[in-house]
């Protein structure tokens, strides 16, 4: 049940058909963990806490590239805070590791994978970001931010996906795969 | 006779069909909602934004105190 400030604070995204009531609750039930820092991590966060999702493992204090004015993120949005389990990683930076429902952020595009995903291909397709372009970080915070959102909500699920930037657009790639899973290469 | 009411003749755009979408959304499906707006702007936006959301104009009537009455039949998809 939603609270009568974030009815005014959400009612654009409620209008959403994918979204509506029940969905803003799910943005709303599913906090993201936040592994490492980038410019377009910072961006992801920034869409994500603005939409209602709550996000741990980034700084309280408004510390975030080019966010809101330097407003501290829990006074921007009383919902930012993590009060329960992720329901999901984003890993903004390089050298983390994750399981579960993962969104990895890279210079080139960003992957996203369901909870059932093979790890190895994950990682496969994470590997394949280096073959890009570096994408502008706005483009691909706010786009990591909607892969998220999508995955809170049920609408993308399962096998490793891939999006690219090049040629000055955003590309989705077939995912490499791993060895174990030949057929998909 | 209406499942359930709501008067948005207070609200102004997007509020207005944001009430309604929450209301039509908490019913059953078939469940009927009797809506009292007033103004152009719901007037034509409203029951556009039900159809569009798959529900059903049932009626939608002037009233003499210058509101108008919308009827609206709810109707969820399976999932």
């Amino acid at each position: 049940m939603l609270r009568e400030d974030q009815v005014q604070r959400y009612g654009r995204q409620i209008l959403l058909r994918e979204v509506g009531g029940k969905g803003q609750a799910r943005l709303l039930e599913r906090p993201v963990r936040v592994l490492g820092r980038s410019d377009a991590g910072d961006v992801a966060v920034a869409y994500l806490v603005a939409a209602g999702t709550a996000v741990s493992g980034v700084p309280r204090d408004g510390a975030l590239t080019g966010f809101a004015h330097g407003v501290p993120l829990d006074t921007f949005n009383v919902d930012a805070a993590a009060d329960r389990p992720p329901f999901a990683t984003l890993v903004a930076g390089p050298g983390e590791a994750a399981s579960g429902v993962v969104v990895i952020l890279g210079d080139a595009g960003l992957v996203f994978a369901g909870p059932d995903a093979c790890r190895a291909c994950l990682d496969a397709a994470a590997a394949g970001l280096r073959a890009g372009e570096p994408a502008d970080a706005v483009v691909l915070g706010s786009l990591a931010a909607l892969v998220l959102q999508r995955l809170a909500l049920g609408l993308d699920a399962g096998e490793p996906s891939v999006i690219c930037w090049r040629d000055g657009a955003l590309h989705t790639d077939e995912a490499p795969r791993c060895p174990a899973h030949p057929s998909k290469i | 006779m209406p499942d359930a009411r709501i008067d948005i003749t207070r609200e102004i755009c997007p509020m207005t069909y944001v009430r309604v979408k929450l209301a039509l959304e908490g019913l059953p499906d078939g469940a009927v909602l009797e809506v009292r707006l007033k103004g152009a702007e719901p007037l034509k936006n409203v029951p556009r934004s039900a159809k569009e959301d798959g529900h059903e104009v049932l009626s939608l009537d002037a009233l003499d105190d210058g509101t108008s009455r919308l009827v609206l039949r709810a109707h969820h998809p399976e999932p």
